[in-house]
């Protein structure tokens, strides 16, 4: 058999600990590099995951809750549930994330978040989506994201396009048609957000067609829309949301 | 309310009325309704044409935040079920309403590997057998949930539990022990269904000097898993039990226990009498992704490149679907029903012809199926009128790990583990399969794996649960969707379906809830 469910069994292992042995420093980087660095960049600088140099963790602020999350992932993000360590690895995992956050420097961000703000809610339009609820909450996207991802998110957001959030366009039997984002499916029903944030919801057998659009998103690129300076201030304003810490 | 209280008698499940089930196709005697395993419902009121008017009657809801797996039995109005972690209830069949319950602490230091879950009850005579998560096997009094005896089959501090619904033959109670994940060493164990004393034991691991040891690197017998975690089957004309069995230990590194690791991940035919094996035969050699053969084996009958026989049906959770002959354990024929990458194909003995690049490893390698198969312990259906097997399939990949296993008594021994590819990468089916050749006749697509059984009936329906709560009606023949409901929750669940007030009703757990539905 296997664990749908195995994060108990850990931490309930972490809270009887046997004397701490000595971190096997070397071990314990190759562990991140192989399991962790891909997402959250080499030494936990940062990529499509969050950085783990930094003085606070949200999610992980005691070390039991850093192996929960090490366990368990963050469910209904990227962030996956990695059991597979084992114990010793999660312990090895926990020691290496806390070695960095202890050597931290909050990174230097460029631009001007203020002409950043105006930029978002202005020029951007980007308040049309994620104000309504149609994009994600960015109220604290400054504390998950680097600086380069926030750029990658905002020039090609098909790079890399959050799960949760797939682009669909159905045709129903009488021929109307609605395009927008996946918010629910069944294996007979699926629910939509349209662009205005407005729900719907179909039967599947009542649809002519139902096109996924994977690999895309429904954010608009923003290469040709912003200038390099502009970019770099709507970073920067991105980089500075770092919700209630 | 006197029609209430007259359905409610005592329970008499002599042996001979489990034997002939099929005379009273309204109640649901052993988990799989019948010795067979075929999970096949003789009721034929709810049918292709009345499908879409079938509604939810009653819902019993229960108070544990666990999986609720159980397969509800069925004796003349009532229906006795389990509860997580070990409750065992009987509730009136018409109305939902509990007639008893009977509730057990879990001792706090328990950690089964896989949930707090139980799978359901056996019924004889007047006794109702239910194995609890510390590994007790436990005779209550059908009429009020008293205790008649309390069995301790093995010792839970070292990993072993019970989560399967007891198989109870003539005057025996019969279970295999779960644990696969501690590196205990399994056994399926026979007791006397009136005093609890053990009758035999057979360990699916054999021991020094037994044929089958030497299979073993060094002393690896000793913690070499093999468990026994789901309901087997019984031919009562040639006394045999069939039993399903599981993964070597530890899981995802093979290293250590060179060898191809009998019983594990076989099926078991055993001298009901005795416990003696009387034939094995092996799906997954040397195992190095956990794919248990923990699967219920479906007894049928029938002709096979044209020669009439005796056979055993198991969809394994190894993506192959298999016949053997059930009197001699000689393989018949095997043939993929689901994706795979783990082994190039079988040989013409039925033997894998494994790839070892795609064991586990240090960073991981992708294989298919995932970790947890291409189906899994929920039950699989035969309908001998379409002469069709129905399964319930997880398309499913995942990066599996090894790492080091060092075994120390009660802690986890799996040396590795697995991360699944998630999202829409993943997706489910059932599958309808011809019997006698494993050819796929029709698939009804889902939208995740499920973690649902499936449930085919006289009445040309297959019945079957989604992860996003759908409860659906498909056609027999065909796989045509006629109805859905949505439940609400995840559904982990086997479906059964019983007779009350000569009315058919279909019952099945999702979320944290007992659903009967019928034609209003
Ligand atoms: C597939 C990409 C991916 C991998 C691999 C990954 N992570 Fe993550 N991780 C994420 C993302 C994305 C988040 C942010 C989730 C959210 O939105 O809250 C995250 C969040 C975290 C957090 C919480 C940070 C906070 O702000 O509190 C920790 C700690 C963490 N990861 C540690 C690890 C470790 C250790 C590993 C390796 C064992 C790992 N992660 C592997 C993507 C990944
Ligand atoms: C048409 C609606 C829409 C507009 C306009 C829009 N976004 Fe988005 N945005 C989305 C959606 C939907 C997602 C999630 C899908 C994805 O990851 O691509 C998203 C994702 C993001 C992310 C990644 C969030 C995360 O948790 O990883 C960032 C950052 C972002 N948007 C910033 C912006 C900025 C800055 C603007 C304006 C310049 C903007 N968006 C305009 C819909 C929109």
């Amino acid at each position: 058999m296997f664990p749908t469910v195995l994060l108990l069994f850990f931490l309930a292992a972490q809270s009887n600990p046997a004397p701490a042995p000595p971190i096997d420093w070397a071990k314990a980087k190759r562990l991140f590099d192989a399991n962790c660095a891909g997402c959250h960049g080499p030494e936990g600088a940062g990529g499509k995951g969050p950085a783990l140099a930094v003085p606070i963790l949200p999610h992980a602020r005691t070390n039991e809750q850093l192996a929960g999350v090490i366990v368990g992932g963050i469910p209904g993000t990227l962030m996956p549930a990695s059991w597979h360590l084992g114990n010793e690895g999660v312990m090895l995992a926990v020691a290496y994330v806390r070695k960095l956050g202890a050597g931290a420097t909050p990174p230097k961000v460029e631009g001007d978040a203020a002409k950043g703000q105006a930029l978002f809610a202005g020029k951007g339009g980007c308040t049309n989506c994620h104000s309504i609820g149609y994009g994600p909450d960015l109220s604290s996207i400054g504390s998950r994201r680097t600086a380069a991802s926030l750029r990658e998110s905002i020039t090609d957001p098909a790079a890399e396009v959050l799960e949760d959030y797939l682009p669909v366009r159905i045709v129903t039997r009488e021929g109307k048609m609605v395009q927008g984002m996946r918010v629910n499916e069944d294996t007979f029903t699926i629910q939509i957000m349209e662009p205005s944030g407005r729900f719907s919801s179909f039967r599947k057998d009542s649809l002519s067609k139902l096109d996924k659009r994977v690999g895309e998103s429904p954010m608009p690129s923003y290469k040709a829309v912003f200038s390099e300076n502009e970019l770099r201030d709507v970073v920067a304003y991105l980089s500075s949301l770092r919700g209630e810490q | 309310m006197s029609a209430l209280a007259a359905a409610i008698l005592p329970a008499q499940v002599p042996y001979q009325r489990i034997v002939n089930a099929d005379k009273e196709p309204q109640n649901w005697l052993t988990y799989s309704r019948t010795y067979n395993g075929q999970r096949y419902s003789p009721l034929a009121q709810i049918t292709p044409a009345n499908a879409a008017g079938l509604k939810p009657l009653w819902t019993y809801q229960i108070k544990q935040m666990d999986h609720f797996e159980t397969t509800p039995l069925a004796v003349d109005g009532v229906l006795y079920i389990t509860e997580p972690p070990d409750t065992v209830s009987a509730l009136d069949a018409r109305t939902g309403r509990s007639l008893w319950h009977y509730v057990r602490p879990v001792p706090p230091d328990i950690r089964p590997c896989c949930g707090r879950v139980n799978r359901g009850v056996a019924i004889l005579d007047n006794t109702v057998y239910v194995g609890t998560l510390d590994a007790h096997l436990i005779a209550l009094n059908a009429r009020n949930g008293s205790v008649e005896w309390d069995t301790v089959v093995a010792d839970y501090k070292a990993g072993h539990s019970l989560t399967l619904a007891p198989l109870a033959i003539d005057g025996k109670v019969i279970v295999g022990i779960a644990g696969g994940e501690f590196g205990i060493r399994g056994f399926i164990d026979a007791y006397d269904a009136k005093s609890g004393k053990q009758l035999w034991r057979f360990w699916t691991v054999p021991g020094q000097g037994d044929p089958g040891n030497d299979t073993w690197r060094g002393e690896s017998w000793k913690t070499g898993g093999a468990p026994a975690w789901v309901t087997g089957a019984y031919d009562p004309d040639l006394n045999l039990v069939y039993w399903g069995t599981g993964n070597p230990g530890p899981d995802w590194n093979p290293a250590v226990r060179g060898g191809d690791n009998l019983y594990s991940c076989s099926v078991v035919a055993l001298d009901a009498s005795t416990g003696k094996l009387k034939w094995h035969f092996q799906f997954t050699p040397h195992d190095s992704h956990d794919y248990d053969s923990t699967n219920v084996p479906m007894l049928l009958d029938g002709m096979v490149r044209g020669k009439q026989r005796k056979l055993l049906a198991l969809a394994n959770r190894n993506a192959f679907y298999y016949l053997l002959d059930r009197s001699t354990g000689e393989f018949v024929s095997g043939k993929p029903y689901a994706h795979y990458t783990w082994t190039k194909g079988l040989d013409d003995s039925g033997r894998p012809q494994v790839d070892a690049a795609l064991e586990p490893s240090e960073n991981g390698t992708l294989v298919s199926p995932s970790l947890y198969g291409a189906t899994n312990w929920y039950s699989p259906s035969y309908s001998p009128a379409t002469k069709l097997v129905y399964v319930s399939v997880r398309e499913q990949s995942s990066y599996f790990y090894k790492s080091e296993a060092e075994y120390k008594e009660g802690a986890m021994f799996v040396g590795g583990g697995e991360r699944a590819i998630a999202g829409d990468k993943a997706w489910g089916a059932v599958r309808a399969l011809d019997a006698f050749t494993g050819a796929i006749k029709w698939e009804f697509k889902l939208k995740s794996p499920p973690w649902s059984g499936v449930l085919s009936t006289a009445g040309g329906l297959v019945f079957g649960g989604s992860m996003e709560g759908n409860f659906y009606a498909l056609e027999g023949k065909t796989g045509k969707p006629l109805w859905d409901y949505q439940t609400g929750a995840e559904m982990y669940s086997n479906i059964m379906s019983f007779g009350v007030d000569g009315k058919q009703r279909i019952a099945v757990t999702s979320g944290h809830a007992l659903f009967v539905f019928g034609l209003p």
